[in-house]
């Protein structure tokens, strides 16, 4: 059985297709050369724009916080309920929506892979199960390492730990059926728990005396040798903080050349000048990350509204919640491994900061020249829900709705921001990079992200129209393993998406030193920690 | 072959480390009552029945779809089984219009109210074992929720910087909190007057005089030597047990002071509240309404459409108005759990029972389904008491009869539903 989807604009940067009209064809759920018979089955997509489907690379979708955040914002939910449709279950909230309204939302908008960034080893399992419930894309995590006692001992406990952290980081990675390290404020959400607020990069931790530099490093490094897809994905010292700008640079030195991944960047990004303390410093760290090859970025740039912020860094959230609004927080300490800080949180335009906060991200991807090194995302919810994404394009493809919106801020840090002068508009072929290519690429993954024979047929057509808004928010045919999913923003189909790992097959048992000391700090055993086949298989039955 | 231990599924310390002897008993390596009762009941080699006469799994299934298809308003309760149970059951509910609420979730609203108004700094059992150099038990001391606590929170190493001894320092404040065989500085608080002494407690660390002599009790050098112990330790976990304090609003005043406290104490030190208690799948149910539906139980689906309302959804409420056609029960880990008779009128209200075969069905039961437990029979996902930690009780331990999962009756039943597409 062929599909033929012929006559679209194709726009596939990983095979240098920039618009041509270009015909696909798709055989058991991936795309494949033209046939040499009539397709079975044909759809027109004459006048269409066509991309591969949508690459989420940082999303809090899942886990313990999604669920403290979906109870803190309680009105949310009851003041949003969707009916279940013919083919959709009901569900809530608009910020950190139920599991399935996640999977619909997502498909409608065109994405067929998501991503969870922070993900506690303690609650893979959590996280898994609720995966299993967020239906059509296909879906990844990120084990969050480097604050965990056990990391930090083994770091700590030897002059050449090396060999002992590459051992640790793979079986974490098979156990947890993760599919990347990432690491929140290196050693600082560890500090916490002894009472350190604050930890820059060459500071001792309290209860280590390690530094995050040497967290850092090594971690990155051991990620980079075992040769795992994607690098280390750091959300490094110091975010939010005035002059965080001045702390992700001397981390990208720090790095040294290890390749890495620096998340959610617009929050790092500040500088301390002017008479508030408080500045966009988007521009230096564009020319850090131009002139740094091995670097790849993702912006989390905020978009004003309502949200809520849910984040693996317990010092940095309980420092801020003051600023909670409405004025609820839950931080904890989580098991030995980090912690979690969920703190509803209003962006205004009126707010010199969050106007500032805007600017900076826009910064960002208007002056990083490579755009297959910057991935479009939000920190969903952080920055904003992923629902902004069609705005968020606007705001790059169109520099006269950007010069608008900039009108509507606080003007103090409109003029600061420097982004009038900033005229460059991203192409469709740049969106689709920085959409799905891009992350693609990062990520390793060899068969998403472009439309070539033997990718998976996730594939998007959208109607163009010159407000893009319009255009990326309601594709008109979304296609996932070859199956129409979703159709001007209704779905059509509701299969199981899968589950993207980097070491599948669940991992060994553990060594003995690595058994002791993880069971020294859980109160769980190490043996029964690894998530089997069988398990897995029973998580994601349906 | 290196052993694998047994997560036990009969309290919500979801212990992993049990060494289990197989057999038609199955014999935990444990004193805990609650796991030794739990593992060593008899299985009775029950089968479905329809008012009380044996049938086949799939007639009983059929007769459960067709009262539910029939029902306006189904009430599922009980709801203590595995996260495949509750997805299974959430399933129905939406399917039915169905009301969800768990048999534990009376003692589970006031946690759920202060993260609703308020949040709070809050730990897991791990950092209690690792970290922890003080420990304060308020109205609890652990125990009968939690026979094996001290034994599962007691550490063989020492962690660095943090204590020198097994276990934190304890302090239990209540009534009647014996801790056999452990030093722990009991502060004798009637129970009502515990939120005082908290609130007392959170004037004086933060520097403020009283002129009271006394509070619940206490006299103030007693009050001020444990602000002084607790302003000092660099790691407190302030622990309660929900369903021991006092019921009602004061239960939330209560658990608001203790967050205070804990409040106040993070501005000099580090401090952490963890809520004890919750049996019988009770955060499991929880964590599976707030993922699938966006709601903490307790919830309800009418025309397809969510709502959560813990007034109107009080299982108890529910069945006391006779606002509910159909009852199902699901009870996988205690046959025991029940409503009480008097919330059972049988002549209105069909229950559809899916239980623990370890007694006879009532003969309320219009349908009856014997049910697997959790790790023994069948495996399963359980969430921890501290809402983080899931552990997947593999289960396997015991041969001969074979009764299901609450997942596949509850699918069995779906499947039968009309219009369900096969």
């Amino acid at each position: 059985m062929i599909l033929e989807l012929k006559n679209g604009r194709v726009y596939d940067p990983a095979n240098g297709i920039n618009g041509e009209r270009h015909s696909l064809y798709i055989r058991n759920g991936r795309l494949c050369r033209p046939p040499h018979r009539p397709a079975n089955q044909s759809r027109d997509l004459r006048g269409l724009v066509v991309m591969p489907g949508g690459i989420d690379a940082h999303t809090h979708l899942a886990g313990g916080k999604a669920n403290l955040g979906r109870i803190l914002m309680h009105e949310d939910h009851r003041d949003h309920a969707v009916a279940a449709g013919p083919l959709t279950r009901p569900g809530s909230g608009t910020i950190l929506p139920s599991a399935a309204l996640a999977g619909y939302r997502y498909a409608a908008l065109g994405y067929t892979a998501c991503f969870e960034p922070a993900m506690l080893p303690a609650n893979a399992r959590l996280t898994h199960l609720e995966f299993a419930d967020v239906p059509i894309i296909d879906k990844g995590c990120y084990v969050m390492l480097g604050n965990d006692d056990v990391y930090l001992k083994t770091l700590a406990g030897a002059r050449r730990p090396g060999a002992a952290v590459a051992d640790y980081v793979a079986w974490m990675v098979a156990a947890t059926r993760a599919r990347a390290v990432k690491i929140v404020n290196p050693g600082g959400i560890n500090a916490f728990k002894y009472n350190q607020r604050k930890l820059d990069l060459d500071e001792a931790n309290r209860g280590y005396g390690l530094t995050p530099r040497h967290i850092l490093t090594e971690l990155a490094r051991a990620v980079a040798e075992l040769g795992l897809p994607h690098p280390l994905h750091i959300h490094g010292c110091n975010l939010g903080a005035a002059n965080s700008a001045a702390t992700t640079l001397a981390t990208i030195n720090a790095l040294e050349g290890i390749p890495a991944h620096l998340t959610h960047l617009q929050f790092h990004a500040y500088g301390k000048e002017g008479k508030r303390g408080f500045s966009p410093a988007g521009d230096r760290l564009a020319e850090a990350v131009n002139a740094t090859q091995g670097l790849s970025i993702d912006v989390g740039q905020i978009m004003f509204g309502n949200t809520l912020t849910a984040s693996g860094d317990t010092m940095h959230q309980y420092a801020t919640r003051g600023h909670a609004r409405p004025r609820r927080v839950v931080c904890m300490d989580l098991e030995c491994e980090a912690g979690c800080g969920v703190l509803p949180f209003r962006y205004r335009e009126a707010s010199f900061v969050n106007a500032l906060q805007w600017a900076i991200g826009l910064q960002l991807y208007l002056l990083i020249d490579d755009p297959w090194r910057i991935f479009m995302t939000t920190d969903h919810p952080n920055g904003a829900p992923f629902t902004a994404y069609p705005r968020l394009i606007r705001l790059l493809m169109d520099r006269e709705f950007r010069e608008e919106q900039l009108a509507a801020i606080h003007p103090e840090a409109a003029a600061m921001s420097g982004l009038k002068g900033l005229t460059r508009e991203y192409s469709l072929y740049e969106i689709a990079i920085i959409t799905r290519a891009g992350p693609a690429r990062g990520l390793g993954l060899t068969d998403h992200g472009h439309l070539g024979p033997g990718a998976f047929a996730n594939i998007v057509a959208y109607r163009p129209h010159k407000n893009y808004e319009r255009m990326f928010s309601e594709p008109e045919y979304v296609y996932k393993n070859g199956q129409l999913v979703a159709r001007r923003g209704h779905i059509l189909a509701v299969p199981t998406g899968g589950l993207i790992e980097a070491l599948p097959g669940g991992g060994n048992m553990p060594g003995r030193t690595l058994e002791r000391r993880f069971n020294a700090s859980h109160a769980g055993c190490a043996r029964n920690f690894p998530i089997s086949n069988d398990e897995l298989a029973e998580i994601y039955a349906q | 072959m290196p052993e694998r231990t047994h997560t036990c599924p009969f309290c919500a310390l979801l212990c992993d480390d049990l060494r289990i002897a197989a057999g038609a008993r199955p014999r935990p390596h444990t004193r805990c009552h609650l796991a030794r009762d739990g593992y060593g009941r008899a299985r009775l080699n029950l089968r479905p029945q329809i008012d009380g006469n044996p049938v086949s799994m799939d007639t009983a299934c059929r007769k459960a779809a067709r009262l539910l298809a029939r029902a306006k308003r189904p009430l599922y309760g009980g709801l203590a089984t595995d996260v495949a149970g509750m997805r299974a059951a959430v399933r129905l509910a939406e399917r039915t219009d169905g009301i969800l609420d768990h048999a534990h979730s009376a003692t589970m609203q006031a946690q759920l109210r202060l993260l609703r108004e308020r949040g709070w700094l809050a730990t897991t059992l791990g950092e209690l074992r690792h970290r922890a150099d003080l420990l304060v038990l308020l109205g609890t001391n652990a125990l009968s929720a939690h026979p094996r606590f001290f034994e599962r929170i007691r550490t063989r190493t020492t962690a660095p910087a943090s204590r020198t001894q097994p276990l934190p320092e304890l302090v239990t404040i209540g009534r009647d909190l014996p801790l056999p065989g452990y030093a722990a500085w009991h502060i004798d608080v009637p129970p009502g007057s515990l939120g005082e002494l908290a609130h007392a407690l959170t004037l004086r660390i933060a520097g403020h005089a009283t002129r009271t002599r006394r509070i619940g009790g206490v006299a103030m050098q007693v009050l001020d030597r444990l602000a002084r112990k607790l302003a000092r330790a660099r790691y407190t976990v302030l622990a309660w047990e929900p369903a021991r304090l006092t019921s009602g609003t004061q239960a939330d005043l209560q658990i608001h002071a203790f967050c205070d406290l804990v409040e106040q104490l993070n501005h000099g030190s580090r401090a952490v509240g963890l809520a004890l208690g919750g049996a019988h799948g009770a955060h499991t149910a929880q964590a599976v309404s707030t993922w699938l539906s966006g709601h903490p139980l307790r919830i309800g689906f009418q025309g397809g459409l969510v709502q959560a309302d813990p007034i109107r959804f009080d299982w108890r409420r529910v069945l006391a108005g006779g606002e509910a056609d159909v009852l199902v029960w699901i009870s996988a880990f205690d046959g025991s759990l029940l409503p009480a008779p008097e919330l059972l009128p049988a002549d209105s209200l069909p229950l559809i029972l899916l239980a623990r075969a370890d007694r006879p069905p009532p003969p309320t039961a219009k349908v009856y389904i014997p049910i697997g437990t959790p790790g023994i029979e069948h495996p399963g996902h359980l969430c921890r008491l501290d809402g983080m930690v899931a552990h997947y009780a593999r289960g396997g331990l015991r041969r001969g009869i074979r009764h299901p999962a609450a997942a596949e009756v509850l699918s069995g039943i779906y499947a039968h539903l009309p219009g369900t597409q096969p």
